[in-house]
């Protein structure tokens, strides 16, 4: 191949391999983004499985609120009784049915020192009247089921959930609305709540990893951790991998999933990569086969074309042995014949004149076969154009005059002037054969030579039947004859004229048919400099 | 002057020795690259004619053995394809000349006297100055003779006729002593080779060839020149 064909040819098999390369890569980030995502699912679910007894425990301790707001307190005292009782509130207030405050209120005397704080900390509650928005509502945890909960059965209207950030963190009332719109609820005790909540958490947790792999963190809405469990040194900076937050109210505070580095791709990474990686190169090692395949045919046919023309080189080769030997002893054994031996010298003329013709016959299809493989090659040198047509002339004027063809030779004054011999011999003799072959019947052959700066014009003309207008590209294709009735019972390969134009278009001119009344007029214009001229060293190459 | 051919085809081999023996040269056979690096080496030829495809060592490793036994001697060679002259000379090889395949008589001959003229010409010596013969000036250098402005191309073998005619004119040379001086003592021509000889001579050098005035025949003896009158 040659070098350039291999541009082309490492892009078509690159492009696809990078093209292909790019989209595994995007593969396996993907899939690595939802290998991490499935991961992370299944720490949200062991984290879920955490979450499951603070879920109990809060419906627990709704309901425990709820039924202890079920009794309505008539008066002061059986409201600090209540909260005397109940270690799990720390207040218990009233609102009127227009959301206003009555208990605790500052208009009441005696107001102990937990219920002014209380009283502080909800102001902001009353006065935007955040309950009311509740009205229609619910923030209960209390499940339908739960209505019949332990075989009791539940009175009507739920209980609603208000959760709400004061100093040091989360803090929550629960409250119920009567029939009337009144509303009563309780805050709650906050380390009561966090101290009852970590009661019900576990000890230990199944990791399915090394505890010092891992640490998950019970944290409140300031981040304040609450609980934990796993030996794992968390660094300052890292973020869990999963994060649950605990349900309504506590929906602040957070569960989160800490990793050592490095454990979740020990987990995940390296057989997704290993087999996007090894499916990859597969895909690549086939477009390697395929393009190694493809070189391969490509070399073979090369190598087939290759092959023919050397074939045809190396037929030509050996057919110029014999050949040699019938010229060099036809013209040993003319020498020898006594000069009245007209009989024997004709016959040893045939022999030598049919050499000749089958030497360039033979000289054609080399030159064709070095012309498809693209090695023409002149050999330029100096010489006399006039003495270069009548040598061709010599060896053909037998022939022509056994067909009556006169010749008439015409040469301008010339000087030795640049051009390969064999090549213009070549062109000449195809040009003459064509007209010993196709225009012997008007008797006449001329070729004149005449210069016009650097360029030689050779002109053949005959009074053949000439060629038509619409035939002359026909005629300098190779293996194309012209019309049966022109090349009927005519030897030849057709590729005379092709290989003659080739040549002459070597030496930088051209060998074209000129318009003609009678006959053919071919015109053969080359470059042909002074040897003075220093510019013919280099041969003429295709 | 003695020739090396080397050419595996044995007819194309005899063929030439045929050529160049009729030209006047000695031949020396090599059928292949190594027995013809083994005759030169031995026989230290004039010239040598080279076959490039030859069985074993190819006629361009038989140049360069021989460029490094003898820069100067005259090489030509045989080729059935012109790229290889490319090579040939590309290479610098030292060739002097080539002849392509399928060849005639005529073209061997051209090569092989353009070859003799330049041998002569490095070995120059007194006594191959021109001499004249009748009206024609003899130049054994360039193997020509010249008759005012006409030129005539002669063979080797012509020009040791014309010298021994020169040397020895007024006396009539016999056949064996044509055929020994201008053959050679070994070489054994057949009869009619002398007469064929210088019956081509005539038809170069003489104005009238029927009617020789140069070459003139005695029957029975010989032939003999006269000499200027």
């Amino acid at each position: 191949m040659k070098r350039a064909s291999w541009t082309p040819f490492l892009l078509i098999l690159l492009l696809p391999i990078l093209a292909l390369g790019w989209m595994g890569y995007r593969m396996a980030q993907d899939e690595q983004k939802i290998l991490e995502s499935r991961y992370k699912e299944v720490l949200t679910e062991r984290l879920h499985s955490l979450r499951e007894p603070i879920d109990r425990f809060i419906e627990e301790r709704e309901w425990t609120l709820y039924t202890l707001l079920h009794a309505v307190p008539r008066n002061r005292d059986e409201i600090r009784m209540l909260m005397r009782n109940t270690g799990i509130i720390s207040q218990v207030f009233l609102l009127d049915h227009q959301g206003k405050l009555v208990y605790p209120s500052l208009q009441l005397k005696d107001l102990s020192e937990g219920e002014e704080r209380f009283i502080h900390r909800t102001l902001e509650i009353w006065q935007r009247k955040d309950l009311s928005y509740y009205h229609d509502q619910e923030t209960s945890t209390l499940s339908k089921n739960s209505l019949q909960k332990n075989g009791q059965r539940v009175p009507p209207g739920k209980g609603i959930w208000h959760p709400f950030f004061w100093g040091n963190g989360l803090h929550l009332l629960y409250f119920r609305r009567s029939s009337r719109g009144d509303v009563l609820g309780v805050e709650l005790s906050r380390y009561r709540l966090i101290a009852d909540l970590i009661g019900e958490l576990p000890d230990r947790t199944s990791f399915h990893l090394p505890p010092e792999d891992t640490r998950i963190l019970l944290t409140d809405s300031n981040g304040s951790l609450l609980y934990q469990w796993g030996e794992y040194d968390i660094p300052s900076n890292q973020e869990p991998i999963a994060e649950l937050s605990l349900p309504e109210p506590l929906a602040s505070w957070k569960l989160a999933y800490h990793l050592r580095p490095g454990v979740r791709e020990q987990q995940i990474g390296k057989p997704l990569v290993f087999s996007i990686v090894s499916g990859m190169m597969m895909i690549i090692l086939a477009l390697l086969g395929l393009a190694l395949y493809f070189y391969r045919e490509h070399s073979r046919e090369l190598r087939d074309a290759g092959q023919k023309v050397n074939f045809v080189n190396q037929v030509s080769h050996e057919l110029k042995t014999p050949l040699t030997n019938i010229r060099m002893y036809a013209e040993l054994l003319e020498n020898n014949l006594d000069e009245e031996d007209e009989k024997n010298r004709r016959y040893l003329e045939v022999i030598v004149t049919e050499s000749q013709r089958l030497s360039r016959l033979i000289g054609n299809v080399l030159t064709f076969g070095k012309k498809e493989k693209d090695k023409l090659k002149l050999r330029k040198s100096p010489c006399l154009l006039s003495d270069v047509i009548s040598e061709v002339v010599d060896h053909f004027r037998p022939g022509l005059e056994e067909k009556g063809i006169t010749v008439n030779l015409s040469f301008c004054d010339q000087e030795q002037v640049i051009a390969d011999e064999d090549a213009l011999q070549q062109i000449i003799g195809n040009l003459i054969s064509n007209v010993e072959k196709y225009a012997y019947q008007g008797g006449q052959l001329s070729i004149s030579l005449t210069r016009d700066g650097d360029y030689s014009l050779i002109t053949v003309t005959d009074r053949g039947p000439g060629i038509a207008k619409e035939q002359v590209k026909k005629a300098f294709q190779p293996f194309c004859r012209l019309s049966d009735a022109l090349s009927e019972g005519v030897s030849g390969a057709g590729i005379g004229l092709s290989i003659a134009r080739e040549l002459a278009r070597l030496h930088d001119g051209d060998l074209i048919l000129l318009p003609s009344e009678q006959g053919a007029v071919f015109q053969l214009k080359i470059l042909t400099p002074a040897p003075e001229s220093g510019n013919w060293n280099s041969p003429g190459e295709m | 002057m003695r020739v090396l051919i080397a050419e595996d085809d044995i007819n194309i081999r005899k063929g030439l020795v045929e050529i160049l023996n009729d030209e006047g040269y000695e031949t020396l056979e090599a059928a292949d690259g190594e027995q013809a690096l083994d005759l030169f080496t031995r026989e230290r030829p004039d010239f040598v004619c080279l076959d490039i495809m030859m069985p074993g060592k190819s006629g361009y490793d038989v140049c360069r053995s021989i460029r490094r036994l003898d820069e100067n001697v005259p090489i030509v060679f045989v080729t059935a394809k012109s790229e290889e002259i490319d090579k040939v000379v590309g290479l610098e090889l030292g060739a002097d000349d080539y002849i392509i395949k399928p060849f005639g008589v005529k073209e061997v001959v051209a090569r092989i006297r353009a070859i003799t003229r330049r041998c002569f010409r490095q070995k120059a010596k007194e006594r191959d100055k021109t001499f004249q013969i009748g009206d024609l000036t003899v130049d054994p250098l360039e193997l020509q003779a010249r008759r005012k402005d006409l030129l005539i191309e002669l063979s080797l073998r012509e020009v040791k006729l014309l010298e021994l005619f020169y040397e020895k004119q007024g006396k009539v040379l016999d056949r064996d002593t044509l055929l020994n001086r201008c053959w050679g003592i070994d070489y054994y021509p057949n009869s009619r080779t002398l007469d064929q000889h210088i019956s081509n001579l005539r038809k170069k050098i003489e104005q009238d060839p029927k009617n020789p005035e140069i070459i003139l025949t005695v029957h029975g003896s010989g032939y003999w020149y006269r000499g200027q009158l």
